[in-house]
């Protein structure tokens, strides 16, 4: 379903807006004991983007993904996804959680086989389809084993399996990586671009880490003071090797968005 | 206490370790007891000895009691201890499928569960023991009202624990279900259904161990057979060392249908992280 | 103000909870007078109940027998009915709370001398996991035939029971105490008799109102049958023998103030608790 909307990039090419939010606002609670969370957010993200959420600690990032999964309704204003208002959770909005969430009373590749049971799709087919993806993320000696046995990167893997075999339209993700050691992250990091460069899933990644932010997205929102109020464009090509991690002007962009975030 | 080491009470991990701790819990206790004995004589408080003597022999013929149990049919323990047990397990197992079918049911159509919740509460509070008189009043003094008290304890207690089950099952698999393209049952089948399951057990074993205490006393009240019955007949005859017996042949039973369904359940939730 | 408006709406709905039942209860009641004559000893009517059942119990005072007085309304025999449930209830609710008392001190005392010393714990506790597999319930024949109808004989039975159960409790506390708080207190100078005060006596406290609790419950349920099964006074007693002569209305006028009775304890306690763990972090 073709978007009616294009925009013309700065280098020419023809983009189709994929998500957009139009005068987002969320706000609990009444009168005085209100919190606004945020307000009249408007951005846009175009299809095979990936876009990180960057901010201070309680800010509304996640707030805004769980919008955008439609786990949340909006106080006002709307999400649309090509066109569509976004109501309700679905499929077609794959969220990746920040806690563990797949099922410890599922073996690790039943748990990847969850979205395809839910769909009716045979057993053999079932277990063909979660294995290719086990072995896109090095799990599959792990097929049998309970998700108690498995360490915190482990479990987040297969989470990304189970996501991505899902093969949902649109990817959200909630600070996946945030509970795990560096060299873990970095390492999950760099599985997370492999895959997601073989689809270019349009992707909203939400993130406190600077440099994570930076070394996975083509560009940053910066979300502090209750909107949107920097957004920045990655300058770097793909695919991104991790001797970027150290680059000057890597380091430049970390150190200004810091700024940012800093005042907040 | 411990000397700035971690170290772990070993309260039964292993089978051997199990066996240990037995038979030294075995030993002490029979010492403490003979001691009783000694001090209070045997006819308040039987020597262990006497008491075991008799043990294997209960289960079928009890001299004392000859007349009046042949009555029932019944000449030793065993008929009675197996009526009890028997009836133990069927009241559980009917209050439980009663008890968490109504909890799942209840959770489904949340507008009942809304009204109903306040009049639930208000019953919970009441005392089983409470019950019975009523019961009796209602039903008479028979094998109906026996049963009907194990099985509305059985019944609250597990709608009670369902529903707390239901609660404490973390957002977080529910959403991510959902977000999965789950439709409201398939979160239900998928996600609920197996995350209770912990707590339901060790609800159920709870409630287990209650069940001998209200089974006796509600034999006592209106069954004429069973172990309630056994005991009060032989406590107005004094024979205490039976008494003994058939107290320790109910500790028997009682634990071995717990590590039963200890394991039972250890099986079915060896996905938890312990 | 918000926990104001929370106790407020858990009021309202246990109103809602018991206007409904008694709805249930008014409706049935006199649907049964329509059909049958023994409508009364089925389900009486809450009318029956405040004003036959009440006089009626005029002979429970002082331990009478409760026979068969019935209809006879005056206001004297009302008053006396009063007292003599005032009296029965002060007799059963006296129990519960001193046989949980006393039950804690020896359970929590014994539980918390095993904690001190190894020795004693290794000694006792076996027997004593042994000695918790035989039901509670099921021992009362045994305490009849020591103590008879005694007095001692049912205290000594609600203590048993509170006592095993609170010595488990403690001692799943102390072991339960993590490890941290020790090896800090160590690592601070403290001795092994200051870090058992120190740490913890203090850490184990909410552990052992949730134990407390539990004692509660349990304490009511033990009181009662002792009194069904042989007391000479007391509100469960009143209970066995209205049922044995019919009188449901004294019954349910019983089970009211019982129900009553355990929830005044149970929100008294619930304050106790609060107050004591009001350190812990949800």
């Amino acid at each position: 379903m073709q978007s009616d909307e294009q925009k013309e990039s700065v280098l020419g090419e023809e983009k189709t807006v994929k998500i957009r939010l139009e005068n987002i606002s969320k706000i609990f609670g009444v009168a005085k004991t209100k919190l606004v969370v945020f307000q009249d957010i408007n951005a846009e993200i175009f299809k095979q983007e990936f876009v990180s959420v960057i901010g201070p600690s309680g800010g509304g990032k996640s707030t805004l993904l769980f919008i955008m999964a439609g786990l949340l309704p909006t106080t006002e204003g709307r999400v649309l996804i090509d066109g569509k208002e976004v109501t309700e959770p679905g499929r077609d909005r794959g969220l990746v959680f920040q806690q563990d969430s797949i099922f410890p009373w599922r073996s690790v590749i039943e748990n990847v086989e969850y979205g395809l049971e839910l769909r009716s799709v045979s057993q053999k087919e079932r277990r063909e389809v979660a294995m290719n993806y086990l072995k896109l993320v090095n799990l599959e000696k792990f097929a049998n084993f309970w998700p108690k046995e498995l360490s915190g990167g482990m479990k987040k893997r297969v989470a990304l399996a189970m996501v991505w075999a899902n093969q949902p339209d649109v990817l959200l993700m909630d600070e996946p990586f945030g509970s795990l050691d560096y060299p873990t992250k970095v390492d999950l990091q760099n599985k997370l671009l492999e895959m997601w460069g073989r689809d270019k899933k349009t992707t909203v990644f939400v993130t406190h880490d600077i440099e994570e932010a930076v070394f996975l997205s083509d560009r940053i929102f910066v979300l502090t003071d209750g909107n949107i109020r920097h957004t920045l464009k990655v300058p770097f090509g793909r695919p991104r090797t991790d001797d970027l991690r150290t680059d000057k002007e890597f380091q430049e962009i970390r150190r200004q968005l810091w700024g940012y975030t800093a005042r907040g | 206490m411990a000397e700035g080491k971690a170290r772990k009470i070993p309260l039964f991990f292993s089978f051997f370790d199990r066996l240990k701790w037995g038979i030294t819990g075995l030993a002490v206790l029979l010492l403490i007891w003979w001691l009783f004995a000694l001090l209070i004589g045997p006819g308040r408080l039987p020597a262990p000895l006497s008491v075991f003597k008799r043990m294997i022999p209960s289960l079928t013929f009890i001299t004392e009691l000859y007349a009046q149990l042949v009555s029932a049919g019944a000449e030793g323990i065993l008929p009675h201890l197996a009526y009890s047990t028997r009836s133990i397990l069927i009241g559980t197992a009917l209050g439980a499928t009663l008890g968490i079918g109504t909890g799942l049911a209840l959770e489904w159509k949340e507008r009942v569960k809304a009204m109903a919740y306040p009049s639930l509460m208000a019953i919970g509070v009441i005392p089983p023991l409470v019950l019975l008189p009523f019961l009796v009043l209602w039903f008479g003094a028979g094998l109906t009202s026996q049963l009907a008290l194990l099985v509305m304890y059985v019944f609250f207690m597990l709608l009670i624990y369902t529903m707390s089950a239901i609660d404490n099952v973390p957002p977080v698999y529910k959403q991510f279900s959902l977000t999965m393209g789950a439709s409201r049952g398939q979160v239900f089948r998928t996600v609920v259904l197996p995350a209770i399951v912990p707590e339901l057990t060790g609800g159920i074993r709870v409630v287990l161990a209650m069940a001998w205490g209200l089974q006796v006393i509600a034999e006592v009240v209106g069954s004429p057979i069973g172990m309630g019955q056994v005991l009060v007949s032989l406590v107005t005859i004094s024979a205490v060392d039976v008494v003994i017996v058939g107290l320790i042949y109910i500790a028997i039973v009682a634990t071995a249908i717990d590590i039963i369904f200890l394991r039972m359940s250890r099986y079915i939730t060896r996905w938890m992280p312990r | 103000m918000f926990q104001f408006r929370m106790l407020l709406s858990q009021v309202k709905s246990a109103i809602i909870g018991i206007a409904v039942i008694i709805a249930f209860w008014e409706g049935a009641a006199y649907y049964l007078k329509g059909m049958t004559p023994y409508a009364h000893i089925i389900l009486p009517t809450i009318e029956q109940c405040l004003t036959e059942a009440i006089p009626g119990m005029a002979p429970f005072f002082w331990g009478g027998q409760g026979g068969l007085f019935q209809g006879q309304a005056g206001a004297n025999l009302y008053l006396i009915g009063l007292l003599a449930l005032a009296q029965n209830s002060a007799i059963t609710v006296l129990r519960i709370i001193s046989g949980l008392v006393w039950g804690a001190i020896v359970g929590i005392g014994t539980g918390i001398m095993m904690g001190m010393n190894d020795k004693v714990r290794k000694f006792l506790e076996p027997p004593i996991e042994l000695i918790r597999t035989i039901p509670l319930l099921t021992l009362i024949p045994l305490f009849m035939y020591w103590f008879g109808i005694s007095e001692i004989g049912r205290f000594l039975y609600i203590v048993y029971g509170v006592a095993v159960v609170l010595v488990i409790n403690t001692i799943n506390a102390i072991d339960n105490v993590p490890p941290v708080y020790k090896q800090f207190s160590l690592t601070m100078g403290a001795s092994r008799g200051q870090v058992f005060r120190t740490v913890v006596l203090p850490a184990i406290v909410p552990g052992l109102a949730g134990g407390l609790k539990f004692a509660l419950a349990l304490s009511w349920a033990l009181t009662l049958a002792a009194e069904y099964l042989n007391a000479l006074s007391g509100l469960g007693r009143i209970v066995i023998l209205s049922e044995i002569h019919l009188f449901t209305d004294r019954m349910i006028v019983v089970v009211v103030l019982l129900i009553i009775y355990s929830l005044v304890l149970y929100a008294a306690f619930m304050r106790f608790y609060r107050f004591v763990t009001r350190w812990m972090p949800s």
